[in-house]
């Protein structure tokens, strides 16, 4: 037994001290020069000719290796292929979480290794403070005569691809009613609602964390719901109104799903159940509803809703930045980014929504907040926090 | 000077003579580059601040030296208490109960099987290893598609409240009940396996003995058979125990919905978020309790001496007659273990048929999502490209990870029970024995940054095919190891020993003696490394990329997209793929099936 335990305090001894070597031996290269480097050979970023030639681009695409795309949405597999053929390249589309995205980059960004030439993702605060502030990991492009159509906020801290917006679904239980079944945002806190309310947890997704976000960061616009409802002021057993309602949700038993696809299916079930119910998520999937796959009705008008960005931008250190640009272009045009205007909001004002959403407007949600980016950084750190620690 | 040289050359010669000890040094050395430096980096990593999380620390730079990590899962009170004490009362809870019954189930059938006239034995055996090479996961998703609740999460009706008309109790259909029942299932083949391989070597000879000396009935069991199967029962505690302690698939279905957190699932959750301070002391908390489990096994069986069960001469077999009862025993019994395996499957099925989930008439059954269209721009599982390569990927890796591993797994079984009674002894075995603890999810990431640039002799290896094989390879060494010493332990010395004295050498000894003594094990090995290879999760999630995916985290990406029906189908895939391959190798090898699995 004594041989045992000592056994293995040696070997963790051992561990300790060849790891000890290992560490002590790594050098830190000088990134700063080197991204530099990579910037004026890739053409961007300050480098970025005032006109570029699209043609040369392409021909320097195909001396590149193939080029690898992290996408958190399986619908850029179409165009892509698309791309392939029209331009004979071999573009690879990886589709992972939002999550998976920014750990995978993280980690492999502080490794050393350059995987992904594009990313197109969930903007969340996390996203931009794991892979642009704490990290170098993914560079700003957008192809100069789409720039010039843009507007500063379409273009900070890297190119949007498209906007998209938190809101609320829910079914009503009746065919024939598709009044929204809650007066205010704050009723979904009481006994009627118990366990009738889906969402996703803000680790999982970036639309849910961006509301969480600003109702935290428009605490003051909570208090005042609070009191609507209410009749009275809120007494806050937490930071502000914002944390106080992600608090009393989740003591009113709210159902917490993997996935977007859940909550609209949960929702589904319980029309046709006959049962009211409410979930979060993206108004994209709204499409579904229109296209006859779900059944429910979207709130642009009760719950404050809350903008959310999808960004693109090009991996840091790519050595295929010219593939790179060319299907950040094809994504963000009319023809290669369609299977998404149909259900989000193109930056670009020339391009067109088509498809079943494509009356729906920005302009059309009644209380749209907006999250400040910088502001947000350190709140969905603490957003995260106070989930983890009530959930 | 001279002297010194020959006395060097001497020890030396008697150093390399003795191939048990030669192994044992390279085991220690390779093994201890392959798991003591990453675990050693980790421990230290979590006293360091971690790239990214300078502002929630409040540190200047990453890398400064810190208690944050600890403190913030230790004594932070209510972070503590959700992080961490709960969870971990959680995971001895689920862990513990699962382990108990698992045991149960898994003895009981080897004792059947191997010790009884029982009838049927063919389709029994094969009916009990199936619940455990399907993942875990896609049994607990069987779960939901059976007890799933129009009360909790996304509210499918499952099968049982389609007929029942009402929803089943909240207990029944999440939470920690129904993770006891479906980890139960699909681990008591390690019982099973190791106890019936052992059971198959117990002469009978020796209980005769003891019986014509008028040992009788518990007696018997307690003073004679039991001893035998001590070091293989502990065996099975240890790989189920730890092995469940470490398993997030299944907590994260069926306890993620109603809130019952395993330290699994928080650590899935810690790495899932990138605060890799958490997931690094959260590691290092599982890999002390399973280090304790392990102690206390030592402790419980290291001052039994081991038994050599197989000597030169030929083994008796003795089993109890059952009668009568044969038949129906061996039915009732094939029907229990069959229904374990049959209904996950089928339900599997059933969902992977089904256009719309928790819809279960006939109407809706559908083949888009196997040979169709599918949805969300993902074709049917088997027309889709991207899941063949997938499919060939996997296959390829768990044959080569499979052979390898199991061969290893003799190489340390041979050098601890050559150099038994020697601290270097142990020393391999506790090495070995180390990727057991430490959770896959866990392995992966510092398999990731470890390998990502060139080490010493070995290059980068980010994004290749080699780093998977390598990692699951030292990750699955543990089953191996286990494997190769229980196999080895009852190979008796002096057959060895007569034929070096004959003047065989290692090689011929090792191909000779040893393997075809060993086979039974060395098959079992194959089978247990090719199988979680195959359906393994956790461990390959982060060193997969496109052109080296597999088929189980691909599976992981259709349920991140609640796309069900692809995750059956794939989990369908998985287990008619792990069947055929294991009853190829068994045809191969010409080995009784049912002894193949011992």
């Amino acid at each position: 037994m004594r041989l045992f335990s000592r056994l293995l305090i040696s070997l963790l001894a051992l561990g300790l001290v060849t790891s000890g070597v290992w560490a002590g031996g790594a050098a830190e290269p000088d990134d700063v020069d080197r991204l530099d480097d990579w910037k004026r050979q890739a053409e961007v970023g300050p480098y970025q000719p005032e006109e570029e030639d699209w043609d040369a681009i392409l021909e320097a695409a195909r001396e590149e290796p193939p080029a690898t795309i992290y996408s958190n949405t399986s619908r850029a597999f179409d165009p892509i292929d698309d791309f392939n053929e029209m331009y004979g390249l071999e573009v690879e589309v990886l589709n992972m979480s939002n999550s998976e995205i920014i750990e995978r980059l993280q980690r492999e960004f502080d490794a050393g290794i350059y995987n992904a030439d594009v990313i197109l993702g969930g903007a969340t605060p996390v996203y931009y403070a794991q892979l642009m502030h704490e990290r170098d990991a993914i560079v700003h492009y957008a192809p100069r005569e789409l720039e010039a159509r843009l507007e500063e906020r379409d273009l900070t801290p890297t190119l949007i691809h498209r906007w998209s917006v938190g809101t609320w679904y829910y079914s009503t239980g009746d065919e024939n009613d598709d009044s929204v079944p809650y007066e205010n945002v704050w009723e979904l806190t009481t006994e009627d609602w118990r366990n009738r309310v889906v969402w996703r947890s803000p680790l999982d997704s970036s639309t849910v964390a961006d509301i969480m976000v600003a109702f935290v960061t428009n605490a003051e616009l909570m208090e005042e719901l609070y009191e609507d409802y209410f009749g009275e002021p809120i007494e806050l057993q937490t930071e502000n109104a914002g944390y106080e309602w992600i608090l009393r949700m989740l003591e009113n038993d709210a159902r917490v799903v993997p996935s977007h696809t859940d909550v609209a299916e949960a929702i589904t079930a319980a029309q046709e159940r006959g049962e009211r119910m409410v979930g979060m998520g993206t108004q994209s999937v709204y499409r579904n509803v229109l296209e006859g796959q779900y059944d429910f009705h979207l709130d642009t008008e009760v719950a404050p809703t809350v903008t959310s960005s999808r960004p693109i931008s090009m991996g840091a250190f790519s050595e295929s930045p010219n593939q790179a640009k060319l299907v950040i272009r094809y994504l963000t045009s009319q023809e290669g980014g369609d299977p998404w205007w149909g259900a989000d909001f193109p930056v670009d004002p020339e391009v067109e929504s088509t498809g079943p959403l494509a009356e729906l407007t920005l302009d059309d949600f009644n209380i749209l907040l907006d999250t400040a980016l910088e502001a947000a950084l350190g709140t969905t750190d603490e957003v995260i926090d106070f989930w983890q620690l009530h959930e | 000077m001279n002297t010194m040289i020959v006395k060097l050359g001497r020890k030396t010669r008697t150093f390399l003579s003795n191939p048990g000890a030669v192994i044992a040094w390279l085991c220690i050395l390779v093994f201890g580059y392959l798991i003591l430096v990453p675990v050693g980096e980790m421990i230290i990593s979590s006293f360091q601040v971690q790239t990214g999380e300078t502002l929630r620390v409040g540190a200047d730079a990453a890398g400064e030296a810190t208690l944050y990590y600890w403190e913030r899962m230790f004594a932070s009170g209510r972070a503590s208490m959700q992080l961490l004490y709960g969870p971990l009362v959680n995971t001895l809870v689920v862990s513990g109960s699962f382990t108990v019954i698992a045991m149960a189930l898994g003895i009981s059938l080897a004792w059947l099987m191997v010790k009884t006239d029982m009838a049927y034995k063919r389709i029994i055996g094969f009916c009990a290893i199936l619940p455990y090479i399907m993942p875990s996961w896609t049994l607990a998703l069987a779960w939901t598609t059976v007890f799933g609740s129009t009360e909790i999460g996304v509210g499918h009706p499952g099968f049982f409240q389609s007929v029942a008309g009402v929803p089943p109790p909240a207990w029944l259909a999440y939470g920690p009940i129904p993770m006891i029942c479906v980890l139960a299932v699909n681990y008591f083949a390690y019982s099973y396996i190791l106890t019936s391989a052992a059971l198959g070597t117990v002469d009978a000879s020796l209980e005769e003995a003891a019986i014509l000396h008028g040992v009788q009935g518990g007696t018997l069991l307690r003073k004679v058979t039991l001893p035998i199967l001590l070091p293989a029962i502990g065996s099975a505690f240890i790989l189920t125990f730890a092995d469940g302690i470490g398993t997030f698939g299944v907590p994260r279905i069926l306890g993620i919905p109603v809130g019952y957190r395993v330290l699994a699932t928080s650590l899935y959750r810690a790495a899932n978020i990138g605060r890799f301070g958490d997931v690094f002391v959260l590691t290092i908390v599982l890999i002390v309790l399973s280090g304790a489990v392990i102690l206390l096994n030592s402790r419980l069986l290291g001052r039994r001496r081991q038994f050599t069960t197989v000597g030169g001469k030929g083994v008796s077999k003795r089993t109890v007659s059952l009668g009568a009862k044969r038949k129906p025993i061996g039915a009732i019994v094939a029907l229990i273990f069959g229904s374990f395996a049959a209904f996950p499957v089928f339900f599997l099925v059933v969902q992977s048929l089904q256009a719309r989930l928790g819809d279960f008439s006939l109407s809706n059954l559908t083949l888009m999502y196997w040979i169709g269209e599918g949805r969300e721009g993902f074709r049917g599982v088997l027309v889709e490209p991207r899941i063949l390569s997938a499919a060939w990927n996997t296959l390829r890796l768990g044959l080569i990870v499979g052979f390898g591993t199991a061969f290893v797994g003799m190489l340390i079984g041979y050098a601890v029970t050559k150099t038994r009674g020697r601290p270097i002894s142990k020393f391999v075995e506790l090495i070995s024995f180390i990727p057991f603890v430490i959770p896959g999810i866990a392995f992966g990431s510092i398999y990731l940054t470890m390998f990502a640039q060139p080490r010493g002799p070995i290059p980068a290896l980010y994004g290749t095919f080699a780093i998977l094989v390598v990692a699951c390879m030292v990750n699955r060494l543990p089953f191996a190891g286990r494997m190769g010493i229980s196999s080895m332990m009852q190979v008796g010395a002096s057959l060895e020993e007569s034929a070096e004295m004959h003047g065989a050498s290692f090689g011929r000894r090792l191909r000779r003696i040893l393997l075809p003594l060993t086979k039974r094990g060395y098959i079992g090995g194959f089978i247990l490394t090719f199988v979680s290879t195959v359906k393994d999760l956790n461990l390959v999630i982060l060193l997969v990329t496109p052109r080296t995916m597999l088929l189980a985290p691909l599976t992981i990406g259709y349920l991140d997209l609640g796309l069900r029906q692809f995750a059956d189908a794939i989990g369908v895939i998985i287990v008619v793929m792990v069947i055929t391959c294991t009853l190829i190798a068994q045809w191969i090898t010409k080995t009784n099936p049912l002894q193949g699995f011992g």
